[in-house]
């Protein structure tokens, strides 16, 4: 009974403990790094004056610029740091994340002695051009690779949990609201649908394979527009099967049959968490080319079910409020009855859910990264640079700096579920 | 009880149906060609004597693997397609040939009838090096995967043109003209628009799941193949590395379990006081450890021969086997320290969920009203804890224990490979190394297998021990 704050002053009525504030900010810092990261980490200079013309190639997408007729520049090819231009800005950390530097390769530690070349002859390195957090085998800095992991690991964590978060929502507000007696379509219907399976399967994806199978092998986002036109079509051709057989009603009325989309949804749930994740997503990996997108898309795929569950559950408990009930009575279309009635209710544990699994995305892909499994070959993530660390242990930048990274990351994000999840 | 233990045992037969066809979806679609594969890996130089790396020996073995029979029980194809591709022993380009004049015909038998006489055209014309023979066989090489009408009729032309010393080769050249140019003249190019229908009995999903009665047993009697690399049985390999992975699970389970129990008590004793603030926020932390992470840094700080040499970095056992005549205990005593990291690494994530969620429960069924009534009895702390929140508590931690199979197979593949166990992980990541496509799909179904059952086990668990769910009626 001893454990109530005095919040009697108004000042400190909205304080939370320190530990929420200290990784806010270090989750605020860190976006700000990634979202800047070309910026701040980059072996392109900020502005170069060369020649009387002004250059920016850290910006620039053509990656080359002509100085003079006959004379072009090659951004990613020109030595900067020796290079003679009037005035030259540098970003914070003149290096790219996976560039390799033949100068200081062959693991330098970050308290070693580091050396650059100033017009073919070395010297020991200037302190902004120093290797702060030391380099891998091939001479890449280690916090440049850290900077650009930080946009790789976030992104993969945050879009992840949007597929997740779209694909768990609704099936879970779907499932749970309709439950296995509230949808009732004809039975004559339904079997105009079962006849249809085969003719909409057919004229969709069956005519359409080599479609399929070139933007397969183009790349994934052409893949995933195909294969959702092909579905929406074929959603389509059985939506007019249906209304077909329904029109065999008009006739004779036949018997309205339950659509158990409860136990489907449980059966489909019950799918998709039985195989272990990293099982599944090895076994995937090894038979399509990775990407980014594989990545996005497996690790959303694993976590939509957890999200499901959670909002079928709230569902459930508030289906039965009144205030649903006098909404249902009233006439409010199912669609706005659910998103502007039920969703804003049933989403408080699914947004916590959601949070921790940003943190849990970022650990999958780390893991991923570290087995060299599903990533693109020439990709620099944390979990990348951690596998190199593992085989020489005398480079231990290479293992701490990263693993600490990726710690106080998920560190943060757990610290933060945790408050929302004792806050709602 | 039984009821419901039948309801959900029912109820996983569609969960293992899914995973079957999956793996089975996996094993069609895998990227290289089996049989290839199989010929020139290192182990089976041997078997084939003499015969070597020919068509022969790889169309034995693509008919030894069931690769010529269809895929599926039922598939689905336009009226103008054979009912199914496999089965004829044609090489890809034929087959991509044989395809493409079924879209434009709609005639497979007379295309690949065609497609045939071409082919063996090819051994009419004498194999010669230089001069006009030779250019004739390459044109009739071509002709023989040529799909295009067109091209199809310059090349007879030529070939027509070539052939004109040799009479009996123009007339079965022009014969074979003819029978293209029927062909292309009775097209029905709308039979590719209707759907048809049918059915194959002896097909791969029915032989790999239930086996063929001379080679294969079938997944059903654990028949996994031969792995690609070895040879060996996939179900002996798996056998001989699933002791391992078991061990480590149950040490890591067994031992976290007695640690976590005594850690949660006290916890819940000592509640809201600085001991229990201080260890939920280590617990806490060391949950936000990447697990690979924790293992790394042990093995730098304490394997490394520079810093502290107090366990060895790898394996189960020393490089050079144990010396002849060793007793079984010295056996148990020399493992032991190879034991020690990886024993660790498994066991302090099921210590800091298992602690949390116990402390938790605990917490959570004090609030309940038996609790007040154990105290108005006038029983200590202690005492109730011991004999009435423990229990309950203890509840939903039994049901998670039978899910934890699938958890610690899955983490169990990075350390594993870590610490390089000869275990069930390591065995599928060293599958992808080799593009081992049998053992990778074997650790697939076993690991969705075990994952369904311990489920369903977890169900039973606790259907067993809290009585109102057997007598909850559903819905």
């Amino acid at each position: 009974m001893n454990e109530q704050t005095d919040y009697s002053t108004s000042m400190n009525i909205h304080r939370k403990p320190l530990a929420v504030y200290v990784a806010a900010s270090w989750m605020l810092i860190l976006i700000s790094i990634g979202l800047l990261a070309p910026l701040i980490a980059n072996e392109l200079p900020l502005y170069v004056h060369y020649k009387g013309k002004i250059l920016f190639p850290a910006f620039s997408i053509k990656g080359s610029a002509e100085i003079s007729s006959g004379e072009f520049l090659f951004y990613r090819q020109t030595d900067w740091k020796n290079f003679p231009a009037e005035k030259i800005i540098f970003p914070l950390i003149p290096y790219s994340p996976g560039k390799s530097d033949p100068i200081n390769d062959r693991y330098v530690s970050p308290f070693g002695i580091q050396k650059e070349s100033k017009h073919g002859e070395l010297i020991n390195i200037n302190w902004k051009n120093r290797h702060w957090l030391g380099t891998n085998r091939l001479g890449a800095d280690v916090l440049s690779g850290l900077i650009h992991g930080i946009r790789f690991s976030l992104s993969i964590g945050i879009f992840s949990m949007l597929l997740a978060g779209l694909l768990g929502i609704g099936t879970g507000l779907a499932a749970g609201y309709f439950g296995d007696a509230k949808i009732r379509l004809s039975r004559n219907g339904l079997i105009s649908i079962l006849i249809g399976l085969i003719p909409g399967w057919f004229y969709t994806f069956y005519i359409f394979k080599n479609a399929l199978i070139s933007a397969l092998n183009q790349s994934w986002f052409y893949f995933t527009v195909t294969l959702s036109f092909l579905a929406i079509l074929f959603i389509f051709f059985l939506y007019v099967f249906y209304r077909i057989g329904k029109m065999m009603d008009k006739f004779r009325q036949g018997p309205l049959v339950n659509f158990p989309l409860d136990i489907l949804f449980m059966r489909v749930v019950e799918i998709f968490s039985s195989v272990p994740k990293i099982i599944f997503i090895i076994t995937i990996a090894a038979f399509v080319k990775p990407s980014v997108g594989l990545l996005i898309l497996i690790i959303g795929l694993f976590y939509w079910t957890e999200i499901a569950r959670v909002v079928r559950a709230e569902m459930l408990r508030i289906r039965s409020m009144p205030y649903m009930e006098s909404a249902e009575l009233l006439g409010i279309p199912t669609l706005r009855l659910l998103l502007k009635h039920a969703l804003p209710n049933a989403i408080g544990p699914a947004l916590v859910l959601l949070v921790f699994g940003i943190a849990s995305a970022i650990i999958a892909e780390s893991s991923l990264s570290f087995l060299g499994i599903g990533i693109p070959p020439q990709q620099v993530s944390w979990g990348t640079l951690l596998w190199e660390g593992r085989s020489n242990f005398y480079a231990w930048w290479l293992v701490v700096f990263p693993g600490l990274a990726i710690f106080l990351t998920v560190f943060s994000i757990n610290i933060l579920a945790e408050y929302f999840q004792s806050e709602k | 009880m039984n009821k419901y233990l039948l309801k959900r045992i029912l109820l996983i037969a569609p969960t293992l149906l899914a995973i079957a066809l999956f793996s089975f979806l996996l094993l069609v679609h895998s990227p290289g060609d089996p049989a290839e594969r199989i010929l020139t890996s290192n182990y089976n130089r041997s078997e084939i004597i003499g015969s070597g790396y020919s068509e022969k020996t790889l169309k034995q073995i693509r008919h030894q693997l069931g690769l010529n029979l269809p895929t599926f029980y039922f598939s689905i194809h336009s009226l103008g397609e054979p009912k199914t591709y496999a089965g004829t022993d044609l090489t890809k380009d034929q087959l991509t040939a044989w395809k493409q004049l079924n879209y434009a015909t709609g005639n497979p038998e007379k295309s690949f009838q065609y497609i045939h006489n071409v082919t063996r055209l090819q051994s009419a014309i004498p194999d010669q090096k230089i001069g006009n023979d030779s250019e004739l066989s390459e044109l009739v090489h071509r002709l023989s995967t040529e799909y295009d009408s067109t091209r199809i009729i310059n090349l007879f032309s030529k070939a027509k043109q070539l052939s004109e010393s040799t009479y009996h080769i123009n007339e079965v050249i022009a014969s074979t003209e003819n029978d293209f140019l029927q062909l292309y003249a009775e097209k029905k190019s709308w039979k590719n628009f209707i759907p048809v229908i049918s059915f194959h009995y002896p097909n791969r999903f029915h032989n790999w799941l239930f086996g063929d009665n001379s080679e294969s047993r079938g997944i059903i009697r654990a028949d996994f193949g031969k792995s690609y690399l070895t040879g060996e049985r996939v179900t002996d390999y798996l056998i001989s590395r699933t002791g391992w992975s078991l061990f480590f699970t149950l040490t890591s389970v067994v031992l976290a379990l007695l640690i976590s129990i005594p850690l949660a008590k006290k916890m819940y004793l000592k509640r809201k006081k600085p001991f229990d603030n201080l260890i939920s926020a280590l617990l806490f932390l060391l949950y936000s450890l990447p697990g690979f992470w924790m293992a790394t840094l042990l093995l730098m700080f304490f394997a490394n021969p520079d810093i502290l040499p107090m366990f060895p970095a790898s394996g189960v056992s020393p490089v050079g086997g144990f010396n002849a005549g060793i007793g079984f205990t010295e056996k148990i005593i020399r493992t032991m320290p190879y034991l020690v990291l990886p024993t660790f690494c498994y066991l302090y994530s099921g210590v800091v969920f298992q602690t949390r969620l116990l402390r938790n429960n605990m917490i959570e069924e004090s609030r309940k009203g038996y609790v007040r009534t154990a105290f108005s009895k006038g029983l200590k702390e202690k005492d109730v804890l011991r004999y009435h929140i423990l229990r309950n508590s203890l509840l939903p931690l039994a049901v998670l224990l039978s899910n934890i199979f699938p958890a610690l197979l899955g983490g169990s593949v990075i350390i594993e490979t870590i610490f390089s166990i000869p275990g069930l992980g390591s065995a599928i990541y060293q599958s992808i190394d080799n593009q081992d496509i049998p053992v990778m799909l074997a650790v697939f179904s076993i690991t969705g297998l075990l994952t369904v059952i311990g489920y369903l086990m977890g169900d039973i668990t606790y259907s067993y021990i809290d009585p109102r769910i057997r007598y909850e009626r559903t819905n």
